[in-house]
């Protein structure tokens, strides 16, 4: 009997808008989809493309990884679903790789919808053209300082780390000691998407963001560069004006 | 060419290369003429090289059973190209003597992983071509196991040969699969100064193709044309680059003189049809799909309904399926295909799963099963997320909707640009790949191409665009990869929205950005964050570079004209950040292609090389 292929399936930072056809073509074609850190909707949805009682919940991580193995040894494809990406929404999606590539057990990851594409999208900022550069981390490396942001470069904060009242406060006084208090905070999507924020009053906000929660903060300082800012647009001469808060 | 002559190049002349390279030599004009008048083993020999096997395996095998010579070491080939080995031996077994014969079997045994080396020194042992061909089908068989043997065997090959190509084919074959891009097309160019010809053109055009220089890859289309002239298989494969480089209406006329120069083959009309159906012109693509539905049997009529399902004419379709699917039960899986696709016409999205599920379920050729997987994918897709679908504009407003397809489009697409395309009254569909504007026409009424590119022209595709955004219309345009990722065109069509008051709305996509960290550094550590940056940002002595997570940096339009000195100022400063030392992944003009890895310093070595569409990976210094 062959061995089967372990899918690891990233469906973005919002599930039912960001899914991929392939991804979910991928969970059609597995009888053991393991869903972690997908709420029961999003769940629900997934399981309408895979076989009956494929979708369940995702175990401890050994267990998970474990059962994984099992499934895609006994010739059967499976699947670790995550909101986001695997490789970004935890350590489940590294551990499940470490163990298919020393067990031998082909795995495929697929790309998805990140934090980074859902912050360019809802300000409308362009990289190479009204922005230069773009950072996007986890709440929790930024409070524990495992990152440090680039002051001429946006910034894009995700939650797939567990959300706490202290993890968030620590992002946001990270936040508040790199930036000025008035310095706008753009919640990009999730359940407050669409509002404007500034730095100051994000501490006061509490924890209320998940995995589908995405901030996004102009660039603290102009960049002096003066060369190499010749991209498309302005060989052409005819780039757009765009708002001061989203160029650097 | 005569009769002598054309048995010449059929027969061993050939053969090295029909049964080395696994493409077959492109067939020059003479062999179209020369069909019309041939006959028996010959006629079977000439339809197997045009590519027309179904034909050629009942008249070769009609004369390997009267006994003609050669008819039976030819059908063996036929049989070997199209993977029937056993048959292929045993066509071979009354034959042994003949010459090719033993190289054929050595192939056939090495395919089916027996041992070959009684064949293979039986053809080593007639010398010329057929041993050089011997000693490079052995030095393949090692490529996996031995390559330094397999290089050694492969250029005896080319000596023994002197003044041929092939071996020089199949050892650019070789360094192509060992990743060698440079050794890989020195090779190409070596076997073009041995022997310039037409095949050997059109070898070199698919690797320029998979490596995204489209512009070479005409060029040896234009080469390969200029040598053997027309043929309906070197104008089809022009087309095709043209259509890769979206130059449609320069695809258009290659295609119909292909379609002229081969009345009885299907398929350039059909791809004539696609051409028409990307351009919006879906009375000729619908002409163009009738016309090879008269000449194709019930598969290009199926094809026929599929493009009559595209341009809305929905109305004979059905009775059409019906009937093919009461004469074919080999076609029911592709019939309930394109009941799926009237279905997803028609906004029946769930029907259209239905029927999607179960010509995956049935299969068929071409790949249907995994065809019929993703366009059930994409109608279950969109009937359990409609609600989530942006309404109509009111009557007053104008909206222009923008999306990606990711950075392997279709595949990629999200649930949300699927969405936007069916919302739309009009589409805007800057992707060259046939299946996406077949996709794009299932789920929307009208569009047109554009041909935008990381080049520029934006303000010029703007004003093209902004023709068609109309108050109480949805126009939408859709795109490569993530819009906002060097996408100046985004950029433009926002601005252009801002001063009009156009509702506008961009839709987030799998980009590059996204995805070439997964595939560089599975399972990292380091995944709690990553950068992307335009190369010219590094001149600001403001940025820093956190070397801890991944940065994805993309080259733009300026670095081909920055001076040398500012250039290495460049390096200089990405250096700082990550040293010399430090081993980067360095993609081409495609995503598709494996990326170089290298040493940040050999950057150091190659301004004015660097094409404005590559991409750095820069892993995080501690991975």
């Amino acid at each position: 009997m062959s061995v089967a292929t372990v899918y690891l399936l990233g469906l973005g930072v919002s599930p039912r808008d960001h899914a991929s056809v392939e991804v979910l073509q991928a969970a059609a074609s597995c009888r053991k989809v393991l869903a972690s850190g997908l709420n029961a909707q999003d769940r629900k949805f997934l399981a309408a493309f895979a076989p009956k009682g494929a979708v369940t919940e995702a175990p401890a991580p050994a267990a998970a990884v474990a059962a994984l193995l099992a499934e895609a040894r006994a010739g059967r494809p499976a699947a670790l679903a995550t909101p986001g990406h695997p490789f970004y929404f935890s350590a489940l999606g590294g551990a499940v790789v470490a163990a298919c590539e020393a067990a031998g057990v082909p795995w495929k990851s697929f790309g998805a919808v990140s934090p980074m594409g859902v912050g360019l999208s809802a300000v409308g900022a362009t990289i190479g053209t009204t922005i230069h550069g773009l950072q996007s981390f986890e709440h929790a490396a930024l409070a524990g300082k495992a990152v440090t942001p680039n002051p001429v470069w946006p910034l894009v904060v995700y939650f797939y780390e567990p959300v706490t009242a202290a993890s968030f406060a620590a992002a946001a006084a990270r936040l508040a000691g790199f930036y000025p208090p008035e310095h706008l905070v753009v919640w990009c999507s999730g359940s407050a998407g669409g509002r404007r924020t500034t730095v100051a009053a994000l501490a006061k906000e509490g924890a209320s963001a998940g995995p589908d929660a995405v901030l996004y903060l102009p660039a603290k300082a102009k960049s002096s560069a003066a060369l190499g800012r010749t991209d498309a647009h302005r060989i052409e001469g005819k780039g757009p004006a765009a708002p001061a808060w989203i160029t650097d | 060419m005569n009769d002598k002559e054309l048995l010449a190049t059929l027969d061993g002349g050939d053969e090295h290369r029909r049964v080395l390279l696994d493409r077959g030599p492109v067939a020059p004009a003479d062999y179209e003429k020369a069909l019309k008048t041939a006959k028996g083993a010959l006629r079977g020999r000439l339809l197997s090289v045009l590519g027309r096997r179904e034909e050629a395996l009942p008249v070769l095998a009609a004369a390997a059973a009267k006994g003609e010579a050669r008819a039976a070491v030819w059908l063996a080939a036929e049989h070997l190209h199209s993977g029937r080995l056993e048959e292929a031996l045993l066509a071979l077994a009354p034959r042994s003597g003949e010459p090719w014969a033993a190289l054929l079997k050595a192939a056939a045994l090495l395919a089916l992983g027996r041992d070959a080396r009684e064949s293979l020194l039986a053809a080593a042992r007639r010398g010329g071509e057929e041993g050089a061909a011997a000693a490079a089908l052995e030095g393949l068989a090692l490529a996996v196991s031995d390559p330094v043997a397999a290089s050694a065997r492969l250029r005896a090959a080319a000596d023994a040969a002197a003044g041929r190509a092939w071996p020089l084919v199949l050892a650019a074959r070789a360094a192509r699969a060992a990743g060698d891009k440079a050794a890989c097309l020195k090779a190409l160019e070596e076997a073009l100064e041995r022997e310039p010809s037409a095949w050997v053109h059109i070898e070199r055009s698919r690797v320029f193709e998979e490596i995204g220089d489209l512009d070479r890859a005409l060029a040896d289309c234009d080469g390969a044309l200029s040598l053997d002239g027309e043929s309906a298989e070197l104008l089809a494969r022009r087309a095709h680059i043209q259509i890769c480089r979206r130059h449609y209406h320069l695809a258009e006329p290659d295609l119909g003189r292909a379609a002229a120069l081969s009345p009885k083959d299907p398929q350039p009309r059909l791809t004539r049809a696609t051409v028409r159906l990307i351009r919006g012109d879906l009375e000729g693509a619908v002409s163009d799909a009738r016309a090879a539905g008269k000449v194709g049997g019930d598969e290009a009529l199926l094809e026929r309904c599929r493009f009559e399902t595209y341009a809305g004419k929905l109305a004979g379709v059905e009775k059409t399926l019906s009937a093919v699917e009461k004469r074919r039960s080999d076609l029911k899986g592709a019939v309930a295909y394109e009941r799926g696709a009237l279905a997803l016409k028609r906004r029946r999205w769930l029907d259209a799963s239905g029927h999607f599920e179960k010509a995956a379920a049935l299969g068929g050729p071409g790949g249907l099963s995994l065809k019929a997987g993703f366009h059930r994918a994409v109608s279950l897709g969109i009937g359990l997320t409609g609600a989530r679908a942006e309404a109509p504009p009111p009557k007053d407003k104008a909206r222009l909707l923008i999306c990606g397809l990711g950075i392997v489009p279709p595949y990629t697409a999200s649930l949300d640009a699927l969405r936007m395309i069916a919302a739309c009254d009009f589409v805007f569909n800057n992707l060259s790949e046939p299946e996406i504007g077949a996709l794009i026409w299932l789920l929307s009424d009208e569009g047109e191409p554009t041909m935008f590119d990381v080049r520029g022209a934006d303000a010029r595709w703007t004003k093209t665009i902004f023709r068609r955004v109309k108050p109480g219309k949805t126009t939408g345009f859709v795109t490569r990869g993530h819009p906002h990722v060097c996408g100046g065109l985004a950029a433009s069509l926002i601005a252009e929205c801002r001063r009009q008051g156009v509702e506008w709305r961009v839709y987030p996509a799998v980009s590059s950005m996204d995805t070439l960290a997964f595939d560089a550094l599975p399972g990292s550590a380091a995944f709690w964050g990553q950068q992307v940056l335009d190369w010219s940002t590094l001149y600001a002595p403001e940025t820093t570079v956190d070397p801890r997570v991944p940065a994805v940096l993309y080259f733009n339009a300026s670095v081909a004209a920055v001076g040398e000195a500012d250039y290495l100022r460049f390096c200089d400063r990405l250096e700082s950040f990550y040293g010399a030392e430090h081993e980067v992944f360095f993609y081409g003009r495609t995503f598709n292609e494996r990326p170089d890895r290298v040493k940040l310093g050999a950057l150091r070595r190659w301004h004015g090389r660097i094409d404005p569409s590559y991409t750095l990976l820069l892993p995080p210094r501690s991975a």
